[in-house]
């Protein structure tokens, strides 16, 4: 999760994507969030991953 | 080369001249090393190869390109932010499932504008760009590109041998660019601080096997193995580094970070 916080007024959507190489069915997906406004959101620029967390 | 041979200046300057016989020798110019200087750790606005690209960020920089008709390539673990215009797709890469990642296949991604979006790499670092004329290439040690804009062509190369010998591995990656016909842009990390050195022909510099980020084709690398003894014991184990020996270019990191299912 590299989203750090983001205003009340942020809506989140979680967004799949399946990423094809055309000789097999599929290779994988990539997910991401995305963000709507109004508002602020923050980010960080390294993701770590705590023991227990997410 | 400017840089390298001011360096090689003040060093010489800084080292006290030798009395022998009442007459003061110094070391000629050619005699001593090159230093490597500290790179930029910041870009603004900076165009180059089709895109305008910025890093920013003290601790893990983030780099962001704004797209226009070029696109670029990366890993996918890479991406940080994007424009939600901004499509992303598998990037056609040959032999990428001789490659493994922890485990699982090798597999590059694209994005193509118009729109922006970011990369940053889960460690503390330094990231910079290497823009490349036509008919340049470099070697870049596993795990420390970034990014590159499509008219770089990419390939890898597996370093078998010696370097076995390090940390237990079976080996590790050296990643290969080019610009064929365009020029382009390599984005790379390095861990900690990135120093950058342009050796003149034969000149040489010894790094520690994890510290070296890329080189130019040029540049050529040696594994050297140096035995320490005691006095006590016949043997005290020994030290390995990478000898480096020009001409060309070669950047170093000041950290070592050892990634699992590499090297």
């Amino acid at each position: 999760m590299i989203a750090g916080c983001k205003d009340r007024s942020v809506q989140m959507q979680t967004i799949f994507q399946k990423l094809s190489t055309g000789f097999f069915a599929s290779a994988g997906q990539m997910v991401w969030n995305r963000f709507t406004g109004p508002g602020k959101i923050a980010l960080q620029s390294m993701y770590y991953h705590m023991e227990g967390g997410e | 080369m400017m840089n390298a041979e001011l360096t090689r200046w003040e060093n010489l300057d800084a080292i006290p001249a030798a009395r022998s016989n009442g007459r003061v020798t110094k070391p000629q110019p050619q005699e001593i090393m090159a230093i490597p200087t500290l790179l930029p750790t910041n870009t603004q606005n900076e165009t180059f190869g089709g895109v305008t690209y910025h890093i920013q960020g003290e601790l893990v920089p983030a780099l962001q390109v704004e797209l226009s008709n070029t696109g670029v390539y990366f890993e996918h673990h890479v991406l940080l932010w994007k424009d939600p215009a901004v499509p992303v797709a598998i990037h056609p890469m040959k032999g990428a499932f001789k490659r493994m990642l922890a485990g699982m296949p090798f597999l590059l991604t694209g994005a193509s504008g118009p729109g922006r979006i970011a990369f940053s790499r889960d460690g503390a670092g330094h990231v910079f760009g290497l823009h490349l004329a036509p008919g340049q290439g470099v070697d870049v040690r596993e795990h420390q590109w970034l990014a590159a804009t499509d008219n770089v062509d990419y390939t890898f190369t597996r370093v078998k041998g010696a370097a076995n010998m390090l940390l237990g591995g079976t080996g590790f990656f050296i990643d290969n660019f080019s610009c064929p016909a365009r020029e382009g842009i390599l984005w790379l990390h390095g861990f900690g601080n990135v120093f950058e050195v342009t050796l003149a022909a034969g000149e040489a510099i010894d790094i520690e096997p994890g510290g070296w980020i890329y080189k130019d084709r040029s540049v050529q690398m040696q594994t050297m193995f140096q035995k320490l003894s005691t006095g006590f014991f016949a043997s005290a184990g020994q030290v390995v580094w990478n000898r480096f020996t020009g001409p060309g270019k070669i950047a170093l990191q000041s950290m070592y970070y050892h990634m699992e299912g590499g090297e």
